[in-house]
């Protein structure tokens, strides 16, 4: 019997109970849900940075695809804390973080984190990047949750109060490959766009 | 020593060929709630009037943009006041984010203290 036979026929072989069990316990495990509660206390992101590190493995992140998941939650929770919540540091913040085995658009495993907030609503149109040439203090957190994330998607929450930023990033993407953090240098894909929350007081998501 | 936040800052001085140099080398992540302790710290050393300030960032294994941003203030308060300032021991991770904001070549970044 050849290789390529036997192959075949094990493929075809029927699971046992205790097969099929294993295989349920591996799909809930990826299925499950953690979600992480908290005050909008800057003294917290250390915790949640450390929790994102050790648990992106787990999903089949390498150690710089976990790097960048951290930074790009890090990041948005700070704006969140700065903007949303203007500095105040008793507004709820609640993290979801979902790990899947299969997206709508790629297949394989990958985490989707879901930040939710009960901040006031920022008009969309104005959460964006701002021309990296323009050399002074802030304004990049979006442009690097942009970078190293697959899909980040802002939202305003039911209700009329509070937004929903969800990050998206898959094992196998194209950006999470590379060295170090993944990043190849560049800089913004879109020149000129120019962030000026400070300005106007956009709140909610511009670091 | 300074203890403020998360992190230790620690700040020396030496004299070196065109005046003092002020050494600021933080120990700790720099998130958004430890980039005040960098910022005083950095503050602090141009209080001494040096000719040269230089962040030993050998101790940090991860740096938000709140960090970023601190040290672009550093350096805007530089240029001003015509000192020198230059970064040092940076972690390939730290020099990503560096990187991917566009801010490497802003910066005059150096290996070791040895090279500042």
């Amino acid at each position: 019997m050849g290789g390529g036979e036997r192959n075949e026929l094990m493929h075809h072989q029927p699971h046992t109970p205790q097969q099929d069990q294993r295989a349920e316990a591996r799909a809930g495990a990826a299925r499950g849900e953690v979600r992480i509660e908290l005050d909008s206390k800057t003294s917290y992101l250390c915790s949640v940075r450390a929790f994102m590190q050790s648990f992106c493995p787990r999903i089949g992140f390498d150690g710089a695809q976990s790097s960048q998941i951290v930074l790009a939650v890090d990041e948005a929770l700070a704006n969140v804390m700065k903007h949303g919540y203007q500095g105040r540091d008793d507004g709820r913040i609640v993290i979801h973080i979902q790990p899947f085995q299969d997206s709508p658009v790629h297949r394989g495993p990958g985490v989707r984190v879901v930040i939710e907030d009960e901040a006031r609503q920022v008009e969309l149109s104005q959460i964006k990047s701002r021309n990296l040439d323009d050399v002074r203090p802030g304004g990049l957190g979006v442009h690097i949750i942009q970078r190293v994330m697959d899909e980040a998607k802002y939202e305003h929450r039911e209700g009329g109060v509070g937004m929903r930023l969800t990050l998206v990033k898959h094992v196998a993407s194209p950006a999470a490959r590379g060295d170090t953090l993944g990043l190849d240098g560049q800089g913004l894909d879109v020149p000129g766009i120019k962030c000026e929350c400070d300005e106007k007081g956009s709140g909610g998501a511009c670091s | 020593m300074s203890d403020s936040g998360h992190i230790q800052v620690g700040v020396t001085f030496a004299n070196g060929s065109t005046g003092q140099v002020a050494f600021v080398a933080p120990v700790g992540d720099i998130g958004t709630h430890e980039a005040p302790s960098l910022r005083n710290a950095i503050k602090g050393a141009y209080e001494k009037k040096p000719t040269k300030v230089v962040v030993d960032l050998a101790g940090v294994a991860y740096m938000a943009t709140a960090g970023l941003a601190t040290l672009v203030e550093a350096l805007q308060l530089a240029k001003k006041n015509n000192v020198q300032f230059v970064l040092c021991g940076l972690q390939e991770r730290v020099l990503a984010v560096f990187e991917i904001s566009r801010l490497a070549s802003v910066f005059k970044i150096v290996k070791t203290r040895a090279e500042t």
